[in-house]
């Protein structure tokens, strides 16, 4: 497998959110707004591509029956490092995205890419790897914050363009679950299309 | 009352699926078939009601270290090796019950209910009004948020069960169509949420 | 080196040991380089808030943020900061909290006048459902409060026989931003009378802010 398809694999046809179906919690707990999507995937990326370069170099220190242990411990104190930084450097994202920033922990994807790809490669890989994917769940959770804000609030980005509410159902939990249904079967089909080419 | 209260808000009002989005993975992973579903519900109500405790107790030891800011480490540690603990003792105790739940034990450690209600419990701002969670009260917390959970998971699992013999447009097949389902059972539980008004 | 496959028990502990050690130095020391920022970006934003209810065209000239007072009510103790122009009160601002929010908590704080005029509210703690209880923070909800005085003015939603506007689907965080502002009306009109008791001869005056108001009221 070469560089580029290490880092593209994870944005589409291994996409993390919309094809392997993990880290389904925060997906559809903090996409209330685009912002809110933008900000939980990057500080997931932050974590998937520290974790996969720490752990690819402990790799041939851990004994096998005790790796989740490890590995889980090195999660959460980069996720702990992490929501200290963001509290001292930007409170207000923090805030809104409250519960949500320690549950990076047990977000199946930083364990996930750990178990799969880091502990089997080099360390400039799994630094590819985390990047690639911490990007492709970044960019999901992204487009699914924003329809959701666009149908539910009636604005994007926090700018409104419709003034007055907008169908409440896509805020709350209802419609997070139906735009996600929408948004896996749209994604497979796109797959469908542009792999079916190729071949 | 108060615990009449929190057992049936965290049953259906706060669901933990159907409106927290926790632990939705093992949702979706794990819910083909009523038989499993009922084994995870079993497996998570058992973890999760320990973890809480254990968790209550080692927030009061961080409190008094005043080093709160490793909570999330020691939590997830705890729950890590308890999994590990319960799995070998259930394997020496109770060789059926490690049957049936022994493969969905190792699952459990990054199904986020578990750290999700242990850390809930921890912040006082998410309880009833005028109202401190005990030891027992955390206790109690975590079992109607364990049955919330087993609740939405085999509700699911039987819907989904039927989807099989039912004729889905390709496309939408197994996942898509099972978070539309997850959509629409999250809206009939949002009916639950005037529950408490009138009481007020 | 470690038997990756078949390891002691020994080797398992030492090594999760060292791994457990190292991180958690890490996370110490991140926590104490941050330590100090995080308090700063607190102070900061209470700071914010205090000047949107307080605005600095009521020409005090103390710092709000360190003229602290709490009051204590049967239910609640809400924290009064008092803004001063010399030494005599210009406004008050009075933080409170209840529960009863759709997610728990809800905290604003409320600057009023000397007479009990509502000048601006402010959440400090809201952490509503997106989109529509966290509606209560924009000013479409809640100017609906400025200029009101509480004693004609009552604050309860419309649906519960009161004037205030509840936002639309959020009835509950609308009861629950307006039962803040009620309170802390309640606990400034404590805080008054209090104060002009001390004035009238009350000598038990162990709280150094309730002499200089006694002061200021002799002028």
């Amino acid at each position: 497998m070469n560089k580029l398809s290490i880092f593209t694999k994870g944005l589409l046809k291994e996409n993390p959110a919309l094809v392997l179906i993990l880290g389904m919690c925060p997906t559809l707990g903090v996409t209330t707004s685009a912002i809110n999507g933008l900000g939980v995937g990057l500080a997931t990326t932050f974590v998937v591509v520290l974790s996969n370069m720490i752990i690819s170099m402990l790799k041939k220190l851990i004994p096998d029956n005790v790796h989740i242990p490890a590995y889980i411990v090195v999660i959460a104190s980069l996720v702990t490092i992490l929501q200290q930084l963001m509290a001292a450097y930007l409170p207000s994202l923090n805030e809104s995205l409250g519960l949500f920033i320690p549950l990076i922990v047990v977000n199946c994807i930083v364990l996930g890419r750990a178990e799969a790809f880091a502990s089997k490669n080099n360390v400039a890989d799994s630094a590819l790897d985390g990047l690639g994917m911490g990007l492709g769940f970044t960019i999901a959770l992204t487009i699914l914050g924003a329809i959701r804000e666009v149908l539910g609030a009636g604005s994007i980005f926090d700018l409104k363009f419709y003034d007055g509410d907008g169908i409440i159902g896509f805020i709350l939990a209802p419609g997070a679950f139906l735009v996600l249904g929408y948004l896996v079967a749209g994604c497979r089909r796109l797959i469908n299309k542009i792999y079916k080419k190729e071949e | 009352m108060e615990y009449v209260l929190i057992i049936i808000t965290a049953i259906f009002v706060n669901n933990v699926v159907l409106s927290q989005f926790l632990g939705i993975c093992p949702f979706v992973g794990v819910s083909n078939k009523v038989s499993t579903a009922v084994g995870m519900s079993g497996a998570v109500a058992f973890v999760m009601v320990i973890a809480t405790l254990v968790t209550y107790f080692l927030q009061k030891l961080l409190e008094s270290f005043g080093i709160e800011f490793m909570q999330t480490i020691t939590f997830i540690l705890v729950i890590a090796s308890l999994v590990q603990i319960v799995e070998i003792v259930l394997k020496k105790v109770s060789p059926a019950l490690y049957q049936s739940l022994g493969i969905f034990l190792p699952l459990i450690t990054t199904n986020c209910t578990v750290l999700g209600v242990a850390i809930k419990v921890t912040e006082a701002s998410y309880a009833p009004d005028g109202f401190e969670y005990g030891a027992l009260g955390a206790a109690v917390y975590a079992l109607a948020n364990a049955i919330g959970y087993g609740l939405a998971l085999t509700i699911f699992a039987g819907l989904r069960e039927q989807m099989e013999l039912s004729d889905i447009p390709k496309g939408m097949k197994g996942v898509p169509i099972a978070f539309i389902t997850a959509g629409i059972l999250a809206m009939a539980f949002m009916g639950f949420a005037g529950l408490f008004q009138a009481a007020e | 080196m470690i038997d990756k496959k078949n390891p002691t028990i020994v080797q398992m502990i030492i090594v999760l040991m060292v791994i457990a050690m190292v991180c958690s130095a890490g996370v110490a020391a991140v926590y104490n380089a941050t330590k100090d920022k995080i308090a700063a970006q607190e102070a900061l934003k209470l700071q914010k808030s205090l000047e949107t209810v307080l605005p600095k065209s009521l020409g005090y000239d103390n710092d709000i943020t360190k003229t602290i007072d709490t009051i204590k009510l049967d239910k609640a103790v809400c924290i009064c900061y008092i803004a001063k122009k010399g030494n005599e009160p210009v406004a008050y601002a009075i933080k409170s909290f209840n529960k009863k929010g759709y997610n728990g908590k809800v905290e604003v704080i409320t600057g009023f006048m000397p007479n009990g005029d509502i000048i601006n509210t402010q959440a400090t703690v809201l952490a509503e459902t997106p989109g529509l209880g966290m509606k209560a923070a924009e000013p479409k909800y809640h100017d609906q409060f400025n200029g009101k005085n509480p004693e004609r003015f009552n604050l309860k939603v419309k649906k519960d026989g009161g004037e205030v506007d509840a936002i639309s689907a959020a009835t509950i965080t609308s009861r629950a931003y307006a039962l803040c502002v009620a309170t802390s009306h309640q606990a400034l009109m404590q805080y008054l009378n209090k104060s002009v008791n001390a004035n009238s001869g009350a000598t038990n005056s162990a709280n150094p802010n309730a002499d200089e108001r006694g002061l200021e009221n002799d002028d």
